[in-house]
């Protein structure tokens, strides 16, 4: 483990360094320390044998606090386990200090901070010496042209990204004319569970029909304009870090799909048997390729599920899916998990937008599945 | 139809000075064989307490409703005066600056007053439980060492992304959630005691859309309420643009569809934070704050959080529901019905619950920007 002194100001002039003054001690990672004083006999005699001290005891000789006038004063004690041992009484705070931030420990005469304090040590924690190196991996639509009814975009980022509503601000659209778009967003921060990958939903208040805020603010997005996606380096990786560069997307919109998912559309390419080629599905429309490689499957005529390997075409209109062995003759399903949606969240039961009541719009029962002969 | 009270979830926290509300069935237990040690939380997105001390965290990228045992404070009592700065406190207690964590959450122990907060740090995005008693001292919730339980939420394959809110209801969890692909209702139910690793039931649900004029699927809540009725078990929940819905959660079965009922809109543009009920002056009202995301282009007052009280008879009307559902506002934007108001010394309260029988604990957004921990009295 390293051990270092770093900077340490005695602040209370009149005391020895060694009666009763903290030292911050770097614990291997610059974020972490152990805080430490000397104790006299006596003041060991108050607080017992060498092992735990009880949080509220050990305040009343030693405390870790951020700097800064925000928490106001007197400063709040940061969150830790207090250890007698040899004399000295060692406090370990519970959480990782901060990058950047500066901290201040503090000795007093077993009253806490009610008391004058006898000494302080403060520490500045290092910011990360390294440039930006996340950035946007991609996103999902990249089309050239998408439905003006689309309802979310999936932004993958190279590491971790750090969470808060914030980001539903440093994720702008812009018009053709780079004005911002005000509030496209539904207001709520959707992560995957590490951190990489965002959600972002454009306001389905206003891509239902008959809804006051689209009556009253309009769509967020037209047919036949053109709009730019950015993702802004404001955004802060996991790290701290601001991204490397900002990301920005261009497209066009077209008129609004509004029409359920139509499977009966899809054109089935199927390989041959004693082949590992790919089955390839033609669809009708983009689809939202995150469910698409979860919604749809393959079953033999044993209803047996089949193992292989899915994958969604960039543009979103092909699937293809290779087994993991060979395929043999005979006959195939493809099923369809109704949670599939297209680029506008129409699914194949129904549209986006749709009267539940009004089951007379699709004329036609949906179709969840498609047979397919291997030869 | 008249609406009885729902009997608010107590926990086994000292002081009783300030509540009369008893738990229904407090005997039952509420944890079944719990583990003890680390909670293994991955994000604390919403908190809500369930009779005998048990604060239920919700926590998305978990899947999973983790219920705590907490134990009585040692000085129990409301606030006794407000903290201005409260987020740049609770921040300097786990070594971060201002901004450097999320509120996610606030919820208050129901016989003590003590305030429960739901932080995450960002830097390394720990999942934290912080509280704040009467005299306004900072602790922390030990989650390194505690009796709890984990409920798995089922998720038909959707990744849940974040639990919307949480609730106890008589004698079950309630759970409503987010997926990250999906755009979808759904309610998770797990019958208690709880039991460690056992799954709850998922059921989607249907709402009627009151502006929309249409039956959909499609909205996930953003906040829910239980409350009783009749002698059944109901569910109240409240969307962005902002219909409130009840569904009845008595003749639930495993995978099926719920329908809602929905018999009120509070107005386009908003996305309801927090709910709860209570009685003035012998008359039951339900009190919601609202976040209006369209803040910017046309405000309903000096900040962009609005609190509104409804008459909580609401829950209960059974003619004027869906299609004929009341309307906060007419298309003027001008109030359309003296049952629903807004409670102008609420503007800014971004998270709230109840305090005892004549108290709000909020925690509000000045002006400035600032957040402050306060004490209002329920409207």
């Amino acid at each position: 483990m390293m051990s270092a002194t770093l900077l340490l100001l005695t602040l209370g002039a009149a005391l020895a360094a060694d009666a009763g003054s903290p030292t911050i001690t770097v614990d291997g990672e610059p974020t972490r320390v152990i805080v430490s004083r000397s104790l006299t006999p006596e003041e060991v005699a108050k607080l017992g044998a060498d092992g735990p001290i009880a949080e509220p005891a050990g305040r009343a000789w030693l405390t870790l606090s951020l700097v800064g006038d925000a928490a106001g004063r007197p400063p709040t004690p940061m969150f830790g386990s207090y250890e007698l041992r040899g004399g000295k009484l060692l406090f370990r705070p519970r959480f990782v200090l901060v990058r950047g931030a500066a901290y201040e420990a503090e000795s007093f005469a077993g009253d806490g901070p009610r008391s004058p304090h006898l000494a302080a040590a403060q520490y500045a924690v290092p910011m990360l010496q390294r440039a930006s190196t996340t950035v946007v991996a991609g996103v999902s639509p990249h089309l050239p042209t998408l439905p003006a009814n689309v309802l979310k975009f999936y932004v993958t980022f190279s590491a971790p990204m750090r969470q808060g509503r914030v980001v539903l601000e440093q994720v702008r659209l812009l018009d053709a004319g780079g004005k911002e778009l005000v509030a496209p967003w539904r207001d709520l921060e959707l992560w995957n569970a590490d951190a990489t990958r965002l959600s972002l939903f454009v306001h389905p208040g206003r891509i239902k029909q008959g809804v006051n805020l689209r009556d009253d603010f309009g769509p967020v997005l037209e047919p036949g304009k053109q709009y730019t996606l950015v993702v802004g380096t404001d955004l802060v990786d996991g790290a701290g870090m601001p991204l490397a560069r900002a990301f920005r997307y261009s497209f066009t919109t077209a008129p609004e799909l509004r029409s359920r998912v139509d499977v009966a559309a899809w054109s089935i390419a199927a390989p041959k048997s004693a082949s590992r080629e790919p089955l390839v599905v033609t669809l009708d429309r983009p689809l939202d390729r995150h469910l698409a490689l979860r919604a749809l499957t393959l079953v033999d005529d044993t209803g047996q599920d089949l193992l292989g390997r899915a994958e969604v075409s960039d543009d979103g209109r092909r699937w293809t899916w290779t087994p993991t062995t060979r395929w043999t003759a005979g006959g195939y399903t493809l099923k369809v998990d109704p949670v599939l949606e297209d680029l506008c969240g129409n699914s194949p039961l129904r549209a986006f937008d749709h009267d539940l009541e009004a089951e007379q719009v699709d004329v036609l029962p949906p179709l969840l599945e498609r047979v397919f002969e291997i030869e | 139809m008249k609406v009885s009270s729902f009997h608010i979830a107590a926990c086994a926290c000292a002081a009783l000075t300030f509540v009369t509300l008893a738990p229904q069935g407090a005997a039952a237990k509420i944890l079944s064989q719990p583990e003890h040690g680390k909670v293994p939380l991955k994000s604390a997105d919403v908190l809500a307490f369930a009779p005998e001390g048990v604060l239920l965290i919700g926590d998305g990228p978990s899947a999973a409703i983790f219920a705590v045992q907490t134990t009585p404070p040692k000085t129990p009592g409301k606030l006794t005066s407000p903290i201005a700065g409260i987020d740049a406190k609770l921040a300097a207690a786990v070594g971060a600056p201002a901004g450097g964590i999320e509120i996610m959450d606030l919820a208050v122990c129901p016989t003590s007053g003590t305030a429960y907060f739901a932080v995450r740090k960002q830097d390394d995005k720990s999942p934290i439980v912080l509280t704040v008693n009467g005299a306004g001292e900072i602790g922390l919730l030990d989650l390194d060492s505690a009796d709890y339980v984990r409920t798995a939420l089922p998720t038909d394959g959707a990744p849940v992304s974040r639990i919307s809110d949480v609730a106890w209801a008589d004698d079950k969890l309630i759970a409503a959630a987010a997926t990250q692909e999906e755009f979808a209702s759904k309610i998770f139910v797990a019958a208690g005691p709880l039991k460690h690793d056992a799954v709850g039931a998922l059921h989607s649900a249907e709402t009627y859309h009151v502006q929309h004029h249409k039956w959909e699927t499609k909205s996930p809540m953003s906040t829910i309420m239980p409350f009783t009725e009749g002698g059944k078990t109901y569910l109240a929940g409240a969307f962005a643009c902002t219909p409130v819905v009840k569904y009845s959660l008595d003749s639930l079965s495993p995978g099926a569809k719920v329908k809602g009922t929905s018999v009120l809109e509070l107005g386009s543009g908003n996305r309801p934070q927090d709910m709860f009920t209570y009685t003035k002056d012998g008359k039951e009202y339900v009190l919601t704050n609202t976040l209006r995301f369209h803040h910017e282009k046309r405000p309903f007052g000096p900040s962009p959080y609005f609190t509104v009280r409804f008459e909580r008879d609401l829950l209960g009307e059974e003619e004027n529901v869906n299609e004929k559902a009341l309307l906060r506002l007419n298309k003027s934007y001008e109030p359309a019905t003296p049952r629903v108001v807004m409670i102008d010394g609420y503007s800014g309260v971004v998270q709230m619950d109840r305090l005892g029988e004549t108290d709000v604990l909020v925690l509000k957004q000045n002006a400035d920007k600032s957040m402050e921990l306060a004490v209002l009295p329920l409207p």
